[in-house]
Formats: C-alpha cells, structure tokens, sequence
C-alpha cells in the first residue's frame, strides 16, 4: 500500500509534475491555507537535467527514496518471541543464519536501560525494587508509561534533537557573546517533547511557526531554530558571512528532516545521491526572505532582525482591544473627576480639553516653556521663578511656534534642529516634559538601550561613563536610563500616536533608582548607578547630546527640578488633576455627596498602569518585505552570482510539489516556509518518515538501522534492515506522529528486550551484532553520566527551564579563555546541580568532564555522540573535583540513610549506582576495603565511604548500560 | 611504505563517518588496538568467552601510522605570534616607510577599522640588519634571533582570508573562518598517531594572561573525535588538567582504588561477552595511570642542566616564563609528542601582539620576551641533532598595516593581505627566502603564499599528502586545505 490513500488524484497530478524533472514555484498573492497545486514549468535545457533524468531512476530503486509501501512482516519460525511485528523482521534474519536471539534482560538491566533511555537517569532503589515484585503481566508496560508521563523525559530527549540542531546558548568567533534568549528555543524543545506535540506540528513549528495560521508565542519560539549558527559579529566577508548562515539553515534542514547532505551541493553536483548544484539553490530559495543576523562588517548583530518581542498569550489575547479598553476606563476616570473637581472648584469651570499646568515650582532649576522666539533662546521662561535663561541655552533651526501642549512648542523637524543648554543637575533630578509624533523611533523594541533611540532630552557620552539621557526607540517606546553600570528603563510600545504624552524620569543618586513615568503613570523602575552623573556636559533637547539620532516631532514644556518628585506630583502634571491630598480635602468639604465616587475613582486612576505591551524578547526568525531574488553560486561564492531560481525541491525528491507559497496574512512572510513544512511533514513523504523512525531506533539501539542517520542517501552507509525501517516509518503517521507511541512501540518489542550480553552463537556469527542478536550495550552519554552522578548522590535539582546556569569550572580551564576573569560568572549555588542541559553552553568554554566525555561539537550537527574511551576520562573520574565531591555527597547520603550500618551504606551505594543489589562477596570485599582505608589510611568513616563511593562511579557497571 | 590502509580513512575499514560515531562503533576503538599490541584485549577475548577468538580488534586511533610520504619532519613546534605581529618591524625590510614616515599617502588596506584607501606612514621602530651567510634582514628587535637566520626559511608574502581576530585564528589554526574543524594538531595527529602513547599527541601551552579569543575552538578537534584534540599543558603545576591526585591521596591509595576497581570491573566484564569496551575502558584506567608518572618527568625541568637553562633565557626574569615553555616543548618532542603549540600573548590588547595604540611598547614586550627563548630553541634541538626532525613554525594570524590606524601614534591595525612566516628545522631549506611584499609592506606581490600553502607545507613535510589526507564528514572528504588542489611551499623546502 501507498502512503497516498486519501490522495489518489493529487498524486496523479503530482506525478506529471515529477516527471517534468523542475518543480518550479512563483511566488503567489495572499491565499488561504488551502494547499494550491504549482503549475508545472516549461521543460527547459539545462546541465542539470541530465543529473535530474538520473534522479527520476534512482529514486526508483534507491531505497529511501522510493515512496513508502507498509512492507509485510516476514515469517518466523518461533513466532512466539515475537511481541510486535517488528520482532519478525528482526527474527527473521536471525532465523536465517541460525543464530537464537539473545534471551530477555532481566529487570534490573530492564528498567535501568529503559530509565535512561527515556529520562537520562538511572531508576531509584525504589523503582527497581517495585518492578522487581510487580508481577502483573503489564508491569513493564507500566514502567514505560510512567516513564513517558515524567518531565525528565523530554529534557532526555530534548537534548538529542539539540543535538541536531546544533544548539549553543553562544554565537562563537571573537567575543563568543551570549545568542540572546536562545534558552527559550531549549525550553520549548523540552516542552514540545513532554506535551508529545506530533511530530509533523513539531516540524512546522520550527520552520514555520511565525507562518502558522493558529500561531502563538511557542510557535515563534520554535522559529529560533533558523538563528542557531555561528554568527560572527565581525567579518572580513558580509556577504560570505551571510551565505554562510543560509548554508547552516539549508543543511540542517535537509539533514534533521529528510536525511540528505544538501551541504555538499553547495560547491558543485552531489557525488553520490543525483542533485544537481542549482538544487541546493532552489532549496534555499526557500528560506530567501530569511533576514540575515548580521548587515554590516563591523562588530554587530542585526538585533532587529533576529529578535522580536511578544507577550506569552501572543496569538490568543487581543492587546489592541487591550490598549482600548485601558483608554477608555482611563479616559472615562480622567472625564469624571475633572467634572468632580471642577464641580468642587479645584479647575477653572470652562469645558474643553485644556487641562490645568500643574508642575509643582520646588526644586525647579530649568523650564523650556518655548513660548517666544524673540530672545533668540529656548528659554525665554527659563529658570523659573527668576526668569533668566537657562545656562549656556542654544538653539539651531527656527522650531519655535509650534502648537503646544500649553501655549507654543518647539517643533523638531528630524534633521538638524535641537536645543542644547548646559546639564544643570548631577545627583538628585526629574525631567519632565511634553512630547506628540508619529516618528517610528530609533533603534528597535527588542534593543530599548535609550542611546539607539532619537533623543528627546538627552545628556548620551559615547562609552561607559556617568551619563543619562531620554529618547523615543522603535515603535515608539519612550526609553531611558544611566550610565557606568548601564541601567535601562522603558516603555511599551505605541506612543508615536500623533497624541500628546507626557514623560517624567526620576533619578535618586544614594540609592540609585530610576523611574519612567508616561502620562503619569510609572511604566518602568531600575537601580543603577549612584555616583554623581557629570560625565555630560550639555544635555541636548531633541536629538541626542552627541548630535546624532536627531527627534521629529513636538516638544513643550521641558522641566528639570533638582530633587525626584513625588507620584502624586507626576500624576498632577500629566493629568491636570489637583494633587490628591489638597483635592481630597476640597472635595470632602465641598461636594460630600460625591466624595466617595471621587475617591473610587482617584484610587482607580493611581492604581492602573498600561497593558503590559512589552512582552518578551524572543530570538525568532524574520523575513524581509518581500524575498531576495535567489541565484546559483558559482562554486558556492556569493560573489559569483549566476541563474536566478524559484523555491524548488530536487528531483529525486518530488514525487509531489510543496504547495505554491501564499504570503500570509498579517503580511510578516512570504509562506514559503510553510510550504516547505508541509510538503516535509506530508505523509506521502517518505524521507522524512525514514529518517525519523531510524533515528529513534538509533537512540534505543545505541545504532541506526541506517548507521549514518544525517545520511540515508548513497554516500551514507546502506541500511541493514531496510525494510523494518521502512514499517516503522509507515507506523508514524499511523500512530498520529506521536514520539512517545514510537518510543513505547520499540520498546514493548522483544528485540528491545533482549540481553546486551553475546551468546557463542552470535560470537561467531554475528559478532559486530549488525543482526541484532542481542541489544547493544552503551556508554552514559556525557550528560547522563554527570546528571546521573547527581542523581545517586540525591543533590540532583529538577528545576527546568530558564537561562543557561554555570556552576564552577576549574581554573585550569578558565585560564584556556581570552579573558579568565570575565567568562564564566558562577551562577549561584542552588544552580550547581541542575541537569546538565540547562548547564549555559559556550561555545568556546566547554565543562571538561562534559567535554571530556563527548559532548556535542555545537558547531557542526551532531547526529550521533561519540562513544570515545580516552584516558583523560579516567584523570577526571578519579581525580576531578565534581567527581570527588559527587562522591562526597553520596557517602553523605549513604550515612543518612542507612545510619550506623556500614553493610547497609554498602550495599545502597552499589543498588544506586548499578540498580543491582551487591552479592555477598562483593559486600564482604567492600567491607574489608573500607576497613583498610580506615585502619591503612586513617581515614574517618565518610572519607573511606566517599573513596568507596568515587569506586563505584568509575566501575563499567555505572557507567555501561547493560 | 607498505601502508596496507588507506590513509585518510579511519582504521582502514571504511572512510564512513558511522564509525567515529555510530554507538558501539567506537566505543572499542580507542584503545582495542592499544591493548592488543600487549596482547592483553586477545587474552581479555578467549577468556570472555573461552573458545571464539573477537574479531580483530580496531587500531588505536593514535597508534603511530607510517607516513604517507618521506618527510623529515616527526614533529612540529608551532610558536603562535598571537594578535599579529608586524612583518615590516620585524622581518620585512621596507626602506621607504623611513622615508615616508609622518606622509599620508595612497595606499588600500583592510583591518579592524574596514576598508581605507590612504594613510599616514608609520616607519619601523627599529633599525634592520643583515645576518649570516643568508644575509638575512632582521630588525633590533630580534637580536638573539637573528644569530640563527641561516637555519630559517621565510616566507614573506604570506595572506589569509581575514584581517579579524576571531575568523583569522580559526583560519591559522583549522584552515577554515568558521568554527568547528579539526585545528592543523588534530590533523597530524590523525594521519600519522603518536608514538608515546602516555603523552597526549598535541599540546597546547597557552599564555599567562589567558587563551586566544575564541579560546579551546583554536586547538579543537572539530568533527573529529575529542582524542585529537589540542590537550592545554601548563608550564607550572600539574601539567594536565585532573592529573595529579586530588590533595591528600598518595600514589599508593590511588594504585589501590584502581586495584579495587579492575577487580569489580574485570568481574563485570566476564559476564559480558561480546563487549571489548569494557576491557578497554579497564585498561584506560591503567594507561591514565601511567599518564600521571610520565607527563610530570615530561615537564620537569629539574633535569635540565643549568647552561641550557641559560641558553633559553630561563634564568631571566623577562624571558624565564616563555623559556621555560620552548624547552618543554623540546621535552616533549623528545618524548614523541607530534605537535605542540607555544603562544606568544593571550587575552586583549596589548596582552598580545595586537598593537593599535603603541607599536613600539608592545612589540618590545613581546619581542623581548620570546627573541632568547626561541633562538634557544633553535640552538639547543640543534646541537641536540634534533632539529632536523623538528618542525619550528613562527608566526601569528596576519601581520599588520604600514600606515597608522589613527591619527595619532605608532599603531597598526591588522593586515593579511601581505605578512611574514617562517619555518626551521625538519624539511627546511636553511637561509630560504621566499616572496615579497610591495615597498610598502602592505600586500604580497608577485608569488602569494596563501595559509593554506603553509598547511600543505607542515603536511608535506611531516609525510603527509595534503591533498590526500581526508576525513569523511558531512558528506565530503574534508581536508585540512579544502577541496581544492593545495601546493606547497616548494621554496621552502630542502
């Protein structure tokens, strides 16, 4: 049977087009979601038709190539051995060199194998011993769903796809600086996997979250999956650079889903599989509205293309009904107590928008009130009460007579025009100040550091230094801060609305706080420097000090108070409301009867602050306007553009078209992703089924039935049972693309089951074991083998998620970075044992026991761990200080739980470590070693019980899963 | 030669990246062969399971393997001029910087500060001079060095693909400008193993200010497995990271644990036939134990005679710490360590050879820090008769700019359009020159020696084909110098 049962005539179709050899794919208006089949294209005479004819053969006969047929499970003499018709394709080939199948592990090497394999821990003493006395005939079974239900599942198998993907929490090169919140892409790999998201919807998330018409904050979450490279900030070659960057998305892509090498296309024709050079280009035409990470040589990272903010709810919530229902209430309290107040006597009794100029005169030392141009200043009301003008006021371009928020305003026209005065406060301050534009801002919302932004009022020195200032960032986010340590504060967006709002920034020196206020309401608190803030000399108003990032718009009434002003004086100033407590008396006495709705409604006011529009700071992908025309690399350099090309898929591959991309509709992206997703995750796409099943079969097996899992094409290895892979492949879309099905089918099977340990037989027979006579012991992989230290040690932490953590790392490794001091910040103690997933992993920096281990090089992807024996292993199991402390904290936990009783301690050490209970004779050695260590050695009873401990970590036993 | 593997694939069974990778795969590979050369893993085998012999065990990825080629070379020295130091103050003789010194002139160069197509001369700091039968030019900063130009080669218009720290040292030291490739140690270790199997087989010796930028990814073994990796030897302390025994516990103790544990494990592995891991894993502990008495006498420099101590500048306050590095470098090519690597700097700034703001104060630095110790070097493997088989290579990522990055002052922003290497020892053609640069020092002219050339050279030199010595990875037959045909650097070459 086909994989196309519901899609007979779509195949039909699909099938002229494959023959056509070119899938070629124009770019299409808005659509729906309705998958559109593409118009074939005009044949045409190209070298790459030739290679193209050759495809349309091999993947006749190739065995991943040809379209996925549920392959009949074979006859089997002892039928009874098999628990799952996979065990028949195993069997089978056993049965046909003679050789027995190795017998059933028993439950320890059971439940430690499948405790690992599922969570990356070993079993609890508890765990082994209930299963031990389970004898229902589904306890076993029941292990696995508890398995499967435990959230240490996913980061077990989050860490694999990580793997894959090439996950680092650091960008390499120079400065290896932190890849912003890539912690968050982890996070929902881990969730995805615990949730069981299927696996077709886990595919689409990563390549296409942000296209998705039901997406949400996880689905642009996953698309940190395109942002996942090395990025260099600083590069002799952009354009190489950024070709470089494709070239990682486009083989990753090719690799983790469909198991085919596209990097090698990128030079010159494939060697082995027949895709041709312009392929490679076609795939990532795919991708071409990708934005870069990086557009320009000098050092930086294009923020704004790789990051975007979104609230958690993101897709679900409504924020501008949000924002409105806020203006309403807001404008609805602001109506009624004006009109209580007005009836109370606190405002003049004419109606009308004007609101009353409440800013308090103590501690003013300078007013820009922009009235009047004739004094050649901007302050010809300055430093009130006196009158004269501000310090050292200048003022370039003719802004004055602006409409204002009271009186005239100074309008600034984006280019050169600004208003500069000598900086008249230092410790203690508020600005205060008037603004109206619809200028978009500088800078971005993913980077609100206010010196990226256009200055409003603004005292920005170049470096780390005492400086401060106040500036409008991207889409309209009022940001400030201080400098030497930079602290930031800074609104939501949105406030580029053609309205007037009103700003207030407050500093106090002693303890360093600072505050944002927008239309009097504090939008954003910090603390951060407390010395005095001189390092400007000038402040500037409408661009920034530095005379760049100059401000379109209006500004009126610019006030500097030497002291912070109180709430209550901010809310005053910007709403024209009486301060409370004078008002409060007013109206109790005047106006009783609405006394009690005026303080309802005042207490309402000081209590609301602005919907929460700032949301998170998300590492996603972004597209261009429109895509990039993409063209074929001569020899893979981008600066040998030739033959423009469509999104295509290669020949060998389309036994049916991706879908026509549609732009979506809220206009971000160009669908092509999507398309590519879904043709990738269509059921009728038996690559991708392939490459999955044999991976998870990899990672219960401890080998691929392909052993190249990156490669299932020609120059990969040939599988050695192609077509089990073949029925588990077909077994993943009929078990609704649920991982964990799978995982329960592999292992409920009875080749799963088996010994890891050789019979002669299949010693002689079989001894590479490519036969499966017996299951393949494996080597803790560097993870498991610290977590699981950890675990028996019971310091093991089960907090998830988060930002990287980093626990102390030896000297003698830090002293290997370019700067010692600064590279590892120890996070704190409680840190130090969480898993070893959620250790921050810097490219340049690696644990070295992790390292030491096999850790994945994150550079490259890594589809299968090394399974290296080094004696450099051996120096950090028996010497290193994790490992001697692990072992402390074991014997630690031997004495509290089995106080008193040296044989007990024993014999909990060796069940914890190995799931075994000790023999008589082993506990009879452990005893008479501890008794030497004490009597030979002097050791005290938790020494001699911690050199016993750091023996068990370094035995096969522990570190070999049988 | 006889070789009966092909090189370039890994224990001449298959080229597949699967075996490097695949579970089980490796697991035995490692060490299996190290065993069976004592025989141990056969014994270990007919006893497991009594009557079937295992099938032949896998050769140790370190093993020492013939050479694909004669070459002289056994081992390499490489002196890691970290930052860039300026060819034209040091081995470049470039007259007319005197003359034009202060003048802005046109000249294109690409650095740190980008693109520019002017700028203001800086002459050389220091008076150059002839040398030996050669008549090599060498500046004052190299005085000890300078008695040794007769035994040199340079190259002297050497050019890399970047003028950036951080994808420069990657270029110099994996031959690519990304991340994640075998670094040119991992490669020799690869093609040829190492011949004292208690040493690692590449050794980094790092500064004390610190790593490069980018630090472990310049001596990391990429996609290959973390055996060939670069493994950092201190000049002061235990030498390897978690080789001493922890505070406390004595060489007898530690003799014991490990006694306790082969028991355990011996006994573990008996009833697990079909697993040669595990002995290798046993033995691996005893190899690491034997690692823990050789590496320390490897480092100890108690045993060097006082008039070698002088030779290297060890007794020196500005030169001991350097000295000390270059004759544990000797120490360790004695002792069939393939290749060490010896930077010069560390850390930012002027921490190393990167001299922006003052060119005179740091290349004095530096220069005077490593001029005695490496004429020393070159001395002493030479009255050793060592430095025929001994590769020394001397020289940083690029060089620097004949003009000045700012306004004011005596810096050079980076240069690799045009720099200066040279190589002794091994395979070199003693008093050499080869290339030139402009007669401003700014770019190579004439015969360009790309960084690749000079990987081709060490390969050849030390028997390797370069464009034969492959790995399989990704796909592609990956080599140290890219798909693309690479020659050496004939010139050079005895």
């Amino acid at each position: 049977m086909l994989w196309r049962p519901t899609h007979g005539s779509l195949a039909v179709r699909v099938g002229l087009l494959a023959c056509a050899g070119v899938v070629a794919l124009a770019a299409a208006p808005v659509a729906d979601d309705a998958p559109t089949p593409a118009a074939p294209a005009e044949p045409q005479e190209h070298p790459a038709d030739a290679i193209d004819r050759k495809a349309l053969k091999a993947r006749e006969t190739w065995w991943s190539w040809k379209p996925l047929v549920v392959p009949q499970p074979p006859q089997v003499r002892d039928a009874a051995w098999c628990r799952s018709p996979l065990d028949r394709f195993v069997l089978a080939k056993l049965e046909a060199k003679g050789i027995a199948p190795a017998p059933e592990a028993d439950r320890v090497a059971l439940i430690r194998r499948a405790t690992f394999d599922l969570t990356g821990l070993p079993p609890t003493p508890q765990e082994v011993a209930d299963f031990i006395a389970d004898t229902r005939p589904d306890a076993y079974e029941r292990v696995l769903d508890r398995l499967l239900a435990s959230p240490r599942y996913g980061e077990k198998w989050g860490r694999f796809w990580l793997d894959l993907v090439r996950y680092a929490d650091t960008n390499g090169f120079e400065r290896d600086s932190d890849k912003p919140a890539a912690w968050r892409y982890r996070d929902w790999v881990v969730q995805a996997l615990n949730d069981d998201k299927p696996y077709d919807r886990f595919v689409q998330e990563q390549l296409a979250g942000d296209e998705l018409p039901d997406r949400d904050f996880g689905t642009l979450v996953a698309t940190g999956y395109y942002r996942l490279g090395m990025w260099d900030d600083e590069v002799p070659d952009l354009a190489q650079a950024q070709a470089d960057d494709m070239d990682g998305i486009v083989d990753v892509t090719a690799r983790t889903f469909l198991g085919v090498p596209m990097g090698c296309v990128r030079c010159h024709d494939h060697k082995g599989d027949p895709i041709p050079h312009r392929d490679y280009y076609r795939f990532t035409a795919w991708f071409a509205g990708v934005k870069p990470y990086k557009t320009s040589p000098f050092n930086s990272i294009a923020a704004e293309n790789v990051m975007r903010s979104a609230r958690t709810d993101f897709g679900r919530a409504d924020p501008e009904a949000e924002r409105r229902a806020f203006r309403d209430e807001r404008a609805g309290l602001l109506r009624d107590l004006h009109a209580i107040e007005r009836e109370a006597g606190l405002e003049p009794t004419a109606e009308g928008d004007a609101i009353v100029d409440r800013a308090p005169a103590e501690g003013l030392v300078t007013h820009l009130a922009f009235e009047d141009a004739k004094t050649g200043t901007a302050a010809n009301r300055a430093n009130a009460p006196d009158g004269t003008p501000a310090a050292g006021a200048k003022v370039r371009d003719a802004g004055f007579g602006a409409e204002g928020c009271f009186g005239k305003a100074f309008g600034f026209d984006g280019g050169d025009d600004r208003v500069e005065l000598d900086r008249p406060v230092q410790d203690d301050f508020t600005v205060g100040f008037w603004f109206r534009t619809t200028d978009i801002g500088g800078g971005s919302e993913n980077d609100t550091r206010w010196f990226l932004g256009k200055g409003l009022v603004d005292g920005e020195v170049p470096g780390i230094v005492d400086d401060w200032g106040i500036s409008l960032v991207g889409h309209g986010v009022v940001a400030a801060g201080t400098g030497a340590p930079e602290t930031f504060v800074a609104s939501g967006p949105g406030h580029n609305d053609g309205a007037w709002h009103h700003v207030a920034f407050t500093r106090t020196r002693r303890t360093g706080d600072i505050a944002l206020w927008v239309d009097g309401m504090r939008v954003a608190t910090a603390t951060g420097s407390r010395r005095a803030l001189v390092t400007p000399k000038r402040i500037a108003v409408g661009s920034l000090q530095n005379d760049i990032h100059p401000f379109a718009g209006t500004i009126d009434e610019v006030r500097i108070w030497n002291r912070p002003l109180a709430d209550d004086e901010i809310r005053a100033m910007a709403t024209g409301l009486a301060p409370a407590a004078a008002a409060g008396a007013a109206v109790e006495s005047r106006l009783p009867a609405r006394a009690a709705e005026w303080r309802t409604k005042r207490d309402r006011l000081a209590a609301m602050t602005p919907p929460d529009d700032k949301g998170e700071s998300l590492l996603v992908v972004r597209e261009e306007a429109a895509p990039r025309e993409t063209r074929v690399f001569t020899r893979g350099s981008p600066h040998a553009p030739a033959e423009a090309v469509e999104p295509g898929v290669p020949a060998i591959a389309a036994w049916f078209a991706p879908e026509t991309p549609a732009v979506r509709p809220h206009g971000e992206s160009s669908g092509r992703r999507l398309a590519l997703a879904r043709w990738i995750t269509d059921p009728r796409n038996g690559r991708t089924l392939r490459t999955l099943a044999n991976r998870l079969w990899q990672q219960h097996f401890a080998q691929g039935l392909c052993p190249t899992p990156n490669d299932l094409g020609k120059l990969g290895e040939p599988a050695t049972h192609p077509e089990l892979l073949d029925w588990l492949a077909c077994q993943v879309p009929a078990n609704g693309w649920s991982l964990k099905k799978m995982h329960r089918l592999l292992m409920t099977s009875s080749a799963y089951r088996m010994s890891s340990v050789a019979g002669p037989d299949a010693l002689a027979k079989d001894a590479p074991n490519d036969l499966l006579s017996r299951q393949r012991m494996r080597r803790l992989t560097a993870e498991e083998l610290r977590d699981g230290m950890l675990a028996c040690a019971g310091t093991l932490s089960t907090e998830a998620g988060g930002p990287g953590v980093r626990p102390p790392m030896p000297a003698e490794v830090l002293a290997t970075s370019s700067r010692p001091e600064e590279v590892w910040p120890v996070t704190p103690k409680e840190t130090w044992t969480r898993r070893s997933l959620y250790i921050h992993l810097k490219r340049s920096l690696q644990h070295p026991l992790l390292g030491v281990f096999d850790l994945a090089d994150v550079d490259g992807m890594c589809p299968v761990r090394f399974q290296t024996v080094q004696p450099t292993q051996a120096l950090s199991m028996l010497n290193g200080a994790l490992t001697n402390e692990l072992a402390a904290d074991l014997a630690d936990r031997l004495l509290r739980e089995r106080p008193g009783d040296l044989r007990g301690q024993l014999q909990l050490g060796r069940v914890l470590t190995s799931g075994r209970a000790p023999t008589r004779l082993e506990l009879d050695e452990a005893d008479a070693f501890i008794h030497e260590l004490r009597t030979k050695d002097g050791m005290d009873e938790r020494q001699a019980l911690a050199s016993y401990c750091l023996v068990l970590f370094n035995l096969n036993e522990f570190l070999a899963i049988d | 030669m006889g070789d009966p593997q092909p090189h370039g694939s890994f224990c001449g069974r298959t080229r597949r990246e699967f075996m490097w990778q695949a579970g089980g795969g490796f697991t035995g590979v490692a060490l299996a062969g190290m065993l069976a050369q004592d025989g141990f893993l056969r014994r270990a085998a007919f006893a497991a399971d009594g009557t079937t012999p295992m099938p032949a065990p896998q050769p140790n990825p370190l093993a020492p393997k013939p050479a694909m080629l004669p070459g002289k070379a056994k081992s390499v020295i490489f002196l890691f001029m970290y930052g860039g130091p300026s060819h034209i103050d040091t081995f470049d003789y470039k007259p007319d910087l005197f003359k034009h010194d202060g003048k802005t002139i046109k000249v294109k160069t690409k650095g740190r500060g980008g693109d520019r197509n002017e700028g203001r001369v800086v002459s050389p700091k220091w008076n150059f001079r002839q040398h030996g039968q050669s008549g090599a030019w060498v500046s004052d900063l190299f005085p000890h060095l300078a008695t040794c130009v007769d035994d040199i080669a340079f190259v002297k218009s050497m050019y890399a693909d970047s003028p950036i720290h951080g994808s420069a040292m990657l270029m110099m030291n994996s031959g690519k400008l990304l991340g994640g490739s075998p670094a040119l140690g991992s490669w020799v270790n690869y093609g040829l193993g190492t011949v004292n199997q208690n040493l690692p087989g590449f050794v980094v010796m790092l500064d004390r200010t610190g790593g490069p930028i980018s630090g472990a990814k310049n001596w990391s073994a990429g996609y290959m497995p973390a055996i060939y990796q670069g493994t950092v030897l201190r000049g002061e302390g235990p030498p390897i990271l978690d080789l001493a025994n922890p505070a406390g516990r004595s060489d007898d103790l530690q003799r014991r644990l490990l006694d306790r544990m082969k028991a355990w494990n011996t006994r573990h592995a008996l009833l697990r036939s079909g697993n040669p891991d595990l002995e290798s894993r046993i033995e691996s502990y005893e190899l690491a134990y034997r690692m823990q008495s050789t590496a320390p006498e490897a480092v100890d420099l108690a045993q060097e005679d006082p008039k070698t101590l002088e030779l290297y500048g060890a007794d020196e306050e500005r030169t001991q710490d350097f000295a000390r590095k270059c004759i544990l470098a000797r120490r360790l090519v004695e002792r069939g360590v393939r290749f060490v690597q010896v930077y010069s700097g560390g850390s930012h700034n002027d921490a190393n050879w990167d001299a922006h703001d003052d060119l005179k104060k740091n290349h004095d630095y530096h220069a005077g820090r490593t001029d005695k110790p490496i004429a020393g070097l070159l001395k002493d493997l030479k009255q050793r008769g060592l430095l025929g088989e001994t590769l020394v290579v001397w020289g940083g990522e690029f060089g620097r700019q004949p003009t000045a990055e700012y306004a004011v002052g005596t810096g050079r922003d980076h240069n690799s359009f045009g720099f200066t290497m040279w190589m002794a020892g091994g395979g070199i053609k003693g008093g050499a020159c080869v290339g030139q640069t402009d007669e401003l020092g700014s770019i190579g002219v004439g015969e360009r020696y790309h960084v690749k050339n000079l990987h081709a050279t060490i390969l050849q030199l030390m028997g390797l084909d370069p464009n034969g010595l492959s790995y399989f990875y990704g796909g592609l037959d990956q080599k140290l110098v890219g798909v693309e045909p690479v020659e050496p650097i004939r010139g050079l070459m005895a």
